[in-house]
């Protein structure tokens, strides 16, 4: 891969708070990629470095091969979407996406036509006149995309740009992004906190924690094979069971551990440590008087309680052994005897359990 | 407190406080040389003899140059205080906030003693540029006041969303926060304007024989009682509060109508 | 073009921050800090000289009509301070708590009006209003009560006094009780205060700070003020800033009327810093 943005070591030290450290990454020409962790993990922080808005205190920025390290954020060529849009209200919405134009000097009729186009682009053409706050959230949204695009930068830098929008919006405006990013065939770096919105989007994740990359990867590849603890927790794993290997079987380690002798695909040395963890979507329930099918554990358990959300349920269930363990499933109507108390009995396929290569 | 205490202590407070204007504006138009009851019938005879009387319009042509020039330094100087305030964090900018914003805490006659001390050593004393600059420290005070208020609103992204849209920090100054700013900026400007044209007291002791309205208002006060002295008062009385009014008025507008998205 | 960076981040800040500081140096801290240098020099022959006499203050300071005028003035300042606290509470508390928010926002607007508009005329308009043969004893006499000497007394100097400081005081309480959380009131309300309570128990130590520079503001005003005492009670007693315009306006006893002036400023930053630490707000540390 060559590497239209790279990031060498970068370091950013606030006082008394290390938010950046270490970090290196090269990111592809025209690569939809998302910078994701929960907030302070740096990845704002990253994404304003890049633009310029903030200055590293160690390590270096290269784009298209340049040092842009010490480059002032008005020379870099890397348009921003804000969370908070920070659109002009003195200004009109033409005179908004015009605005990178006037500070290039460009002409005043070069610049209200490629505004116009930019507008009809983003499906807000023939509203140039009106004054930011006479448009909804969605049009406004359409206005700072299209301010960030008109001078046709290599790069889109994108922080948490739908957040402040309600739920259907923000996917209508996933799918916009969508395509806009294959029309312009340039790179967008997207930071968000939501885990749905990077996979939906984005070409690779990166998936940051107190200032450091944990894992980076394919969606895909991140959510099945989640590199650590913090990485799995992150994409809704988190009951993670420790146990030792007592024996090895074909591709499937035995592992001894509270929940009793279960199963994972791994082959280990008969009393290593290992650390797995099961997706949410991937525990079901025993019928009564079911039993599990030979090899697959059968974790017995209370219901804590029931959360819905749609047509899923989450059932949070508490084993025997005490540990939390959380399974969503379709809402099948079938939940009448999963009162709060009630005995339950989990069970999983063991090749669909993942065992953390860093426990 | 019932209702109708409430609203009777409210109607008495603001009594108290229209009386002595209305008395002011009320006796301009009575044709008794003394104001006082019973009511002489209507006239206008004070109003044209104050304007006729030329002290009394070289006063108001004082006033006005000390009035707007004192509102244009104020505001220039107010706004470079309020944005280094909101933007950069320096050595010694509690200092400098303590100097900007104490002046009008200082009683103006000791104000005025120590102005006129120091301006008397210098070519400036006795011009109405000495008063203009006097004004002006006085009134950058306020001035900033509203305009850090509204900077307050400003919030960190839409100067930084500039920079990163291709403006040098000059360029963000001039095409985003100042235009952003514009109403307290108008606001800032018609409240210092009022803050000097109602100054008395450093006008006097540094204007020498320049006198500006309020100073020839103050000088009729102390001479004589002459119906000319309501006229004039009126005259007065109206510009600062279509002043004071403007710029309550300007200062709503970046309040209210322009939420941040 | 690396070093070039923190030298134009540099550049702006220092281009809007040096004239500003210069202005507030030169017309401002430099005149206040010649006051003070003045109150050593000494007048010969009608002209000011530059020497460390400390003679002035001791001149001043002991001589009885600055003794006096110093009481007086105080005295004065102190009780306009507690009438326009007392005026002001029950206003400012009908404002910030009991009007909708548009009643509240023009009574705001209406008290800051007076505030920059023509004090000396307003006091003159008083003077109008009470002198003997004035609007209000005109009034009383087709009333069939009898005439009143109004004018000249305390009565007519905090009628004056209370045109300056009133509207700013209601104001600045007004702000403290807007400022507070209301839900404290219905707290206590809820938990059985009865208004009494509610007002000695939450409100008023809720807005301590903002009582302390009601408080401060208004002695700082009436302390300070000229064109009452000048109007309204015909320079007699007289203040000390009577007594500074007097000495400055005679011309020759400059050093004098500076240590008047410099005593006066010390009285108020003393003010300032008692009630600053009587109200401080002991923040509870999260």
């Amino acid at each position: 891969m060559t590497a239209y943005v790279r990031l060498e070591a970068l370091e950013m030290r606030y006082p008394g708070h290390h938010a950046v450290k270490d970090l290196s990454l090269d990111i592809a020409a025209g690569e939809f990629i998302a910078l994701m962790g929960p907030s302070g993990c740096g990845k704002s922080t990253t994404l304003r470095m890049i633009a310029g808005l903030e200055q590293p205190t160690g390590g270096r920025i290269l784009i298209g091969g340049e040092d842009m390290t010490q480059v002032p954020p008005d020379q870099r060529g890397t348009p921003m979407v804000w969370q908070s849009l920070a659109l002009f209200p003195f200004l009109t919405v033409e005179d908004n996406v015009a605005f990178p134009l006037k500070m290039r000097g460009d002409s005043p009729a070069f610049r209200r036509k490629t505004a116009n186009e930019w507008l009809d682009k983003v499906g807000l053409g023939g509203m140039g006149k009106r004054n930011i706050a006479q448009l909804s959230g969605g049009q406004r949204q359409r206005v700072a995309i299209a301010r960030a695009l008109v001078t046709q930068p290599s790069i889109l830098l994108l922080d948490e740009p739908l957040s402040a929008l309600d739920a259907h919006l923000r996917v209508h405006l996933q799918t916009e992004l969508s395509r806009l990013h294959r029309e312009l065939k340039i790179t967008f770096i997207y930071v968000t906190h939501s885990q749905s919105e990077a996979f939906a989007l984005a070409d690779r994740v990166v998936v940051m924690a107190d200032g450091v990359i944990q894992q980076v990867g394919a969606p895909r590849d991140v959510y099945r094979a989640p590199v650590n603890a913090f990485v799995a927790g992150f994409m809704g794993m988190n009951t993670q069971v420790t146990g030792k290997v007592a024996a090895q079987d074909g591709g499937l380690s035995w592992l001894d551990c509270p929940e009793g002798r279960i199963a994972v695909p791994a082959s280990a040395p008969v009393g290593a440590d290992l650390t797995f963890v099961i997706g949410t979507d991937r525990i079901r329930l025993l019928a009564a008087g079911e039993t599990a099918p030979q090899g697959h554990p059968s974790v017995p358990g209370r219901v804590v309680g029931i959360e819905f959300v749609g047509s899923t349920q989450t059932i949070f269930i508490a084993a025997d052994t005490g540990r939390d363990y959380r399974l969503q499933r379709l809402d099948l109507g079938d939940d009448a005897a999963l009162t709060p108390g009630a005995a339950v009995t989990m069970t999983w396929d063991p090749h669909h359990a993942w065992v953390l290569p860093n426990p | 407190m019932t209702a109708v205490f409430r609203n009777g202590y409210l109607a008495l407070l603001a009594l108290f406080i229209l009386t002595p204007m209305a008395v002011i504006v009320i006796f301009s138009f009575d044709a008794n040389r003394f104001p006082t009851l019973p009511w002489g019938g209507f006239t206008l005879a004070w109003h044209r003899e104050a304007l006729a009387d030329a002290m009394i319009v070289s006063a108001i042509r004082n006033s006005i140059i000390v009035s707007l020039s004192t509102a244009v330094i104020a505001t220039t100087l107010g706004f470079c205080a309020a944005y280094l305030d909101y933007r950069y964090a320096f050595f010694g900018k509690r200092s400098l906030m303590l100097v900007i914003a104490i002046p009008p805490a200082v009683p103006v006659t000791i104000l005025g003693m120590a102005m006129l001390a120091a301006m008397s050593r210098t070519p400036m004393f006795g011009t109405p540029f000495g008063i203009i600059v006097c004004h002006a420290a006085i009134a950058v005070s306020f001035a900033m006041a509203l305009i850090r208020l509204r900077l307050g609103d400003l919030g960190p992204d839409l100067e930084q969303a500039a920079w990163n849209l291709g403006a040098s920090r000059w360029t963000g100054l001039t095409q985003v926060v100042i235009p952003f700013c514009r109403p307290s900026l108008i606001a800032a400007f018609c409240l210092s304007a009022a803050v000097s044209f109602d100054e008395f007291m450093v006008a006097w002791f540094v204007g020498g024989v320049n006198e500006t309205l309020s100073v020839r208002v103050f000088n009729l006060l102390l001479g004589q009682v002459n119906p000319k002295i309501n006229a004039i008062g009126t005259l007065v009385l109206m510009t600062s509060i279509v002043l004071v009014a403007l710029a309550q008025a300007f200062a709503r507008i970046g309040r209210t109508k322009e939420p941040n998205p | 073009m690396p070093g070039m960076a923190p030298i134009r981040r540099k550049a702006l800040p220092a281009l809007l921050g040096v004239p500003v500081v210069l202005w507030q140096l030169a017309f401002f801290v430099l005149p206040l800090v010649f006051l003070v240098v003045i109150t050593f020099w000494k007048v010969r022959n009608f002209k000011l000289e530059p020497a460390f006499d400390l003679g002035n203050w001791e001149k001043v300071l002991t001589s009885t009509p600055f003794q006096r005028a110093l009481v007086y003035t105080g005295e004065v300042a102190l009780i306009a301070t507690i009438l326009s606290m007392l005026l002001a509470f029950p206003a400012a508390h009908a404002i910030a708590l009991r009007l909708s928010d548009k009643a509240r926002a023009r009574w705001i607007a209406f008290l800051i009006i007076p505030v920059f508009s023509s004090y000396i005329l307003k006091v003159y308009a008083w003077q109008v209003v009470l002198s003997p043969g004035g609007v209000l004893n005109v009034a009383f006499g087709a009333l069939g009560l009898p005439q009143a000497d109004l004018l000249g007394g305390m009565l007519s100097l905090h009628i004056g006094l209370l045109t300056l400081t009133l509207p700013v005081v209601t104001l600045i309480l007004t702000f403290a009780l807007m400022g507070m959380d209301k839900t404290l009131i219905e707290a206590a309300r809820n938990l059985g205060a009865s208004r009494a309570q509610v007002l000695l128990q939450v409100t008023l130590p809720a807005i301590k700070p903002g009582l302390g520079l009601a408080a401060v503001t208004a002695f700082l005003m009436a302390f300070g003020d000229y064109a009452s005492p000048v109007f309204l009670t015909g320079s007699n007693p007289p203040t000390l800033s009577i007594l500074i315009v007097d000495t400055v306006k005679s011309g020759s006893q400059w050093p004098r009327a500076s240590v008047i002036g410099v005593s006066m400023l010390a009285i108020l930053a003393l003010a300032f810093v008692l009630v600053q630490l009587a109200t401080a707000k002991r923040e509870v540390q999260r």
